[in-house]
């Protein structure tokens, strides 16, 4: 039950966030009859899967919310404030639903209460300008329909015997409509719980199907005593077999006989109702759409994995590189040429392995954009300000990982940007700038690199305020002489806030800060760029993934340290390591040395020194040698070290013996903590 | 796991003098020590960082991560590789020691609870004390040792080296 849970919520998640992204279309545009079918289909199949799982409550919110779009798809209703209003709504409540596995729990069930009450509102409301006050005929099913119940429970061992109990439902979804409520009944106590036996069963109605041999067919896996089918012919429902049987069956779905009428009807586009032909027609204009599809979705055909396993895929894969470096090796000192050409071959196998692997983890950044725009359109509504939200370069793909962790940051200035930079309409109009702000969101790649930028064409940040917030936070003196870049780095500070008036949106105790220290942990930058009036950019710099990266192997006493290529600007010799600061070019920039740092014994020879660039600042690292260059695969440092001052990783040399990789964030703020 | 039998696997070990025990189902392997990678400036029990199976895990010395001082420096030709899961983190873990002995199947009413020697260990990390052969044996719960609160003391002494 919990595998089928987790496997029901990730289904869910996913459909939501294509319902938000259809909804901000719908919005912009509210005749697209395209987003409002997909609009209904997604409602309808979240409400299928979520009685099918047992989610009661969910199903009955979308059952309702369907019936709206239902009237929206027939052109009965045009899609207004209102609609979109409920729409979202729902997406919202759907997923705290999730997460409180159906139970109405807190303010959900006010919440829940709200939006089918405003349904129902509109729903009636429609009703009284439209209907001539008729009340169709209930509960008759003409003779030209059919539908069937089928009382669907699995043998407990029902796994053992190799069959999948869920497999019906898609063969069904295929075949026809269905309408399937879980039964729980079965589930025996917590001591008696065995995970590999089967303790669930299902109440199915089923319509769209020629007859019952195709029914039958579907469960053809199945033992007679597994399933039961009833038909349903034309005539009264209630007088078929079994009815009452039934009927007492659905009590503990709370649904009673109107609601099965009404629900059954749904089912069969409204042939309990008599109005069949109106719907009918919609029925195939749907069908024909559908099958102008299928040759698209042929060419995107995808095969959904599980993360955990691709991540499992790439950890084998780095040590198949290192192993084959060690091969490498062993085999340039054995001096075979049939050796040597076959582990070139293997290498060059297993280094275009690596690759492959590592693009299956790539995603392209469109998954953030949906969540952007959402919380674009609903602050900018909330404070009172226009804004148009445009995205470019959504196709650039990150590794998965990057993305995840990528959310919290981009929202972050996202929602800065909102909350301090766009200005009210009047004062934008006041300044001859157009009412409507701008915000773009950008993505595109440069060499090994992915950068994404957060333009807004607002305020701009005022250099002098900064400098002046800095000195009364005690940041920096008031006679230090800064330039406007060292300026808006100050931001990036902990303790500093632009923000005169804390929204309740934004600056919730956290400032960029957070921000730059979360882009920094995926070996990132972030900078800014900003002129008063005009707008500000944000500049993020990320790797393509985090699991591989170009390094500069060095010696630093006994220890083999790898340097990120990333930051590396050029090496040189150093001829006196023990002062603090060396001359590089025409400026005097701090040294710092490794051997030192790493409790190494001072050694006597000339020393190297890596100059690197850590925001428009550079540094000199002095090491002992620098050997070559080096492509890690990145292992986390272990427990106890995972905090270390200025090593974020490890890597495993050709050898066989250890590297220590060296962290340029930490490092530079290890360095400045301990000069002070 | 059969956390409710009454049955432990103790695996008993030296350390520096000390023989001390742990619960076998916390013990992944037992290496042979051929040679740790320092990590200058982390804690100071930890000896060093290892490869196991394609990871890299940190190893740790338990005379200093027990306050053991009075106990002989250990030779650490072998090292325990544990797998610790917690509420939080789930990871593996070595210790050094000088040399594994027997594992014992001994029933939960053979470990003692410890009340003189207190003073010696932080009470919280011990199981108990078994009697084996004329030896006491202190058995240690690693999965305290390495409990969460531990990790996080660790992440404040790191800050704190600034010196």
């Amino acid at each position: 039950m919990e595998n089928y849970q987790a496997r029901f919520s990730h289904e869910v998640l996913e459909l939501l966030e294509g319902l938000e992204g259809t909804l901000l279309q719908l919005e912009n545009n509210p005749q697209d009859a395209e987003s409002i079918a997909e609009l209904f289909r997604v409602v309808h199949t979240i409400k299928g899967t979520a009685s099918m799982f047992g989610f009661a409550n969910m199903g009955k919110l979308t059952h309702d919310v369907e019936d709206l779009f239902q009237i929206v798809r027939t052109g009965e209703l045009n899609v207004n404030e209102h609609i979109i209003k409920i729409s979202f709504s729902t997406v919202d409540l759907l997923r705290s639903m999730l997460n409180s596995r159906d139970q109405l729990t807190g303010d959900l069930q006010k919440k829940f209460d709200t939006i089918l009450h405003d349904v129902k509102q509109i729903l009636a409301e429609n009703n009284n300008a439209d209907k001539t006050g008729e009340t169709p005929e209930k509960g008759r099913l003409s003779y030209d329909q059919s539908m069937f119940y089928v009382r669907y429970q699995p043998d407990s061992d029902v796994l053992e015997r190799g069959v999948d109990p869920l497999g019906v439902f898609e063969e069904l979804e295929e075949e026809g409509q269905f309408l399937a409520f879980l039964d729980l009944n079965l589930i025996p106590s917590p001591e008696d719980f065995d995970a590999e036996k089967t303790f669930l069963a299902w109440d199915i109605f089923c319509s769209g199907f020629d007859d019952q041999e195709v029914l039958e067919d579907i469960f053809m896996f199945f033992l007679e005593h597994e399933y039961t089918i009833i038909p349903f012919k034309g005539g009264e429902i209630k007088e078929i077999d079994q009815f009452d049987d039934i009927l007492k069956r659905l009590e503990q779905y709370k649904i009673d006989e109107s609601d099965l009428f009404e629900q059954l009807d749904g089912l069969c586009n409204g042939c309990l109702y008599g109005l069949q032909e109106e719907s009918a027609n919609a029925q195939t204009e749907e069908d024909s759409d559908d099958r102008a599809e299928e040759p698209v979705q042929e060419t995107l055909e995808m095969i959904r994995v599980d993360a955990g396993r691709l991540d499992e895929l790439i950890n084998l894969v780095s040590d198949l590189v290192t192993l084959n470096s060690q091969l490498e090796l062993r085999a340039g000192e054995l001096n075979d040429d049939v050796l040597q050409k076959q582990v070139s071959g293997l290498s060059k196998l297993s280094k275009s392995f690596r690759d492959n692997a590592l693009n299956l983890r790539l995603i392209p950044v469109e998954t953030l954009t949906i969540k952007m725009h959402r919380m674009v359109r609903d602050l900018a509504g909330n404070l009172g300000k226009k804004v148009d939200f445009i995205t470019e370069g959504t196709n650039t793909e990150l590794d998965k990982n990057i993305i995840r962790r990528l959310e919290g940051p981009v929202l972050h200035i996202i929602r800065n940007c909102l909350d301090h930079a766009i200005e009210m309409p009047d004062e934008r109009i006041a300044q001859n700038k157009p009412e409507k702000g701008l915000v773009r969101f950008i993505a595109f790649y440069s060499g090994a690199n992915v950068f994404i930028q957060i333009q807004d064409d607002g305020r701009g940040i005022d250099p002098e305020k900064v400098k002046k917030k800095a000195v009364n936070k005690g940041m920096i003196s008031a006679d230090e002489n800064i330039s406007d870049e060292q300026a808006y780095n100050l931001i990036f500070e902990p303790g500093f806030s632009t923000a005169e008036e804390v929204s309740d949106l934004s600056g919730r105790g956290v400032g960029l800060d957070s921000v730059k220290k979360q882009i920094a942990d995926m070996r990132g930058q972030v900078d800014v760029e900003s002129e008063i009036n005009l707008g500000t950019s944000f500049t993020i710099k990320l790797p393509l993934t985090l699991s591989i990266i170009d390094t500069l192997m060095t010696k630093v006493g006994k220890h083999t340290l790898l340097v990120p290529m990333e930051y590396v600007v050029k090496t040189m010799f150093v001829e006196n390591i023990n002062k603090p600061n060396i001359a590089y070019e025409d400026s005097i920039i701090p040294l710092l040395n490794m051997g030192k740092l790493m409790e190494e014994p001072p050694s006597e020879q000339k020393m190297r020194a890596i100059i690197i660039r850590h925001y428009n600042k550079r540094y000199a690292i002095a090491v002992d040698h620098i050997l070559r260059d080096y492509q890690a695969v990145v292992k986390p440092l272990g427990a106890y070290n995972r905090h270390h001052p200025f090593f974020s990783g490890s890597s495993i040399m050709g050898d066989g013996s250890l590297a220590v990789i060296l962290d340029i964030n930490r490092l530079i703020k290890y360095q400045k903590q301990n000069k002070s | 796991m059969t956390e409710n039998s009454a049955y432990k696997s103790i695996l008993h070990f030296q350390l520096g003098k000390e023989t001390l025990g742990v619960e076998v189902s916390n013990v992944l392997e037992v290496l042979r020590n051929s040679g740790l990678t320092p990590i200058p400036r982390s804690a100071d029990f930890v000896r060093g960082i290892v490869q196991f199976r394609g990871e890299i895990i940190t190893v740790i010395d338990f005379s200093e991560k027990l306050n053991l001082h009075e106990n002989e420096p250990t030779s650490g030709k072998v090292i325990i590789v544990f797998q610790i899961t917690t509420d939080e983190h789930a990871f593996k873990v070595g210790i050094l020691a000088d040399d594994v002995k027997a594992v014992e199947e001994l029933h939960e009413s053979d470990i003692k609870t410890v009340d003189e020697i207190t003073h010696y260990y932080n009470p919280e990390y011990l199981e108990g004390v078994v009697k084996l052969k004329d030896e006491f044996v202190i058995v240690l719960n690693v999965n305290k040792i390495f409990s969460d609160k531990e990790i996080e003391l660790i992440k404040t002494t790191a800050k704190n080296d600034k010196k």
